[in-house]
């Protein structure tokens, strides 16, 4: 009895939530739709930039919010929205390179032989090493930047804690032994 | 962490958030973005749904009216060659009544049967009252006689007072019997001064 009249409550005195995609799934109502493209949109292309090129980032940023249309429905409140939105545009990309028959390493656990380390902030050479990164070990680096936590990223790239925290070991190592490669070239 | 790890957190951080800002949806992107939401929302089954109700409502309503409107028609048909001879006043939109009064004087009246004529009907009336019909069906014969005219426009209700003051004249043809096309002489007031066989050349309504 009681927790029929709390739901009823709650059905009664429902108030606007911070989750706008539980608010969306709930109501269907396209003002929380446009609420989430200006609070996630440049958020969501920045990773799928990352993990792609600008074309196909954005192809995939469209393709996603058609899909948070069609699964509204599927959707449970939670307490990072953003990682559900974040989640199915990954699969989204994944899917798109399957199709494209481009190679996506999944498993990745490449260590670079360490070199040199010392190094001096270049947005282009920084950017080019990123780019040598694996599919994942970058992703992982990607979502952590993005203010993920470990926890998260293991939801959003359906992988286990351990392996998350070691993408992420590895990253930066690679990252630290390309820098530290092409200051030795320099 | 040792000072050299934070300086490559430190670098991670302003990399990507450079990054960020290198790397964010143009104005013409965001709009692509939300018109995917605002198109959503005109895509609502609803919406479709109901032009299509609206339509079938409509076309329901076209067939029934359609059939409506050939049924009485028919029926209106049927009614009329059954009742051949029958009078009913309310089949024909004018009513002329002649007769002579008391002093011997002639009168004739034309009685609207629909109160709601227009103007349309009325300048139709002023244009019949100058053309007299010349031919007509003896369609009843009481008291009165009742001579409808071709197409059931015009029922002639003479009177037994103008029969008998025909017949005093000689002027009703003997041998007139019901449903026989008459013919009426009328003078230049439309006053009908004689009744008589159409003839062989008026047997039935023409036109």
């Amino acid at each position: 009895m009681v927790p029929m009249l709390t739901s009823l409550k709650s059905w009664f005195i429902s108030q606007p939530s911070d989750d706008h995609l539980a608010d969306y799934a709930k109501s269907g109502d396209t003002r929380h739709l446009t609420k989430l493209v200006t609070l996630f949109g440049n958020d969501l292309y920045h990773y799928l930039v990352t993990q792609s090129n600008e074309q196909l980032a954005f192809d995939i940023s469209q393709q996603t919010w058609l899909k948070v249309m069609e699964k509204r429905h599927h959707y449970q409140p939670q307490a990072n929205p953003k990682a559900w939105l974040f989640r199915l545009a990954r699969n989204a990309l994944i899917d798109e390179y399957r199709k494209q028959q481009r190679f996506v390493e999944l498993e990745d656990s490449t260590v670079i032989a360490a070199k040199s380390t010392e190094q001096s902030f270049d947005y282009d050479k920084f950017n080019a090493a990123l780019m040598q990164l694996s599919f994942v070990q970058r992703e992982a680096l990607s979502l952590q930047q993005e203010g993920f936590s470990l926890d998260y990223i293991q939801h959003i790239t359906q992988s286990n804690h351990e392996t998350v925290k070691t993408r992420l070991r590895y990253a930066k190592q690679n990252l630290k032994i390309i820098l530290g490669a092409d200051n030795d070239q320099a | 962490m040792t000072k050299h790890n934070e300086q490559f957190e430190h670098q991670l951080d302003k990399h990507f958030s450079e990054r960020k800002k290198r790397h964010t949806l143009n104005a013409e992107q965001r709009a692509t973005l939300t018109q995917i939401s605002d198109n959503a929302a005109t895509k609502k089954p609803t919406r479709f749904l109901l032009p299509l109700q609206m339509t079938g409502l409509a076309c329901a309503l076209v067939v029934l009216g359609f059939t409506v409107f050939t049924t009485i028609d028919k029926t209106t048909e049927q009614q009329a060659s059954l009742n051949t001879y029958a009078v009913q006043q309310s089949n024909y939109h004018f009513i002329e009544v002649h007769q002579v009064d008391s002093a011997g004087s002639y009168l004739s009246e034309i009685t609207t049967q629909k109160q709601q004529l227009d103007d349309k009907l009325a300048a139709d009336l002023r244009l019949h009252q100058q053309r007299y019909i010349e031919y007509g069906k003896l369609v009843n014969v009481d008291d009165d006689w009742f001579i409808a005219s071709c197409h059931n426009e015009v029922l002639i209700q003479i009177k037994n007072s103008l029969l008998d003051d025909l017949n005093t004249k000689h002027a009703i043809e003997s041998g007139i019997t019901m449903g026989d096309m008459l013919a009426m002489a009328h003078n230049s007031q439309g006053q009908i001064i004689a009744l008589k066989h159409a003839g062989d050349g008026v047997k039935v309504c023409r036109g």
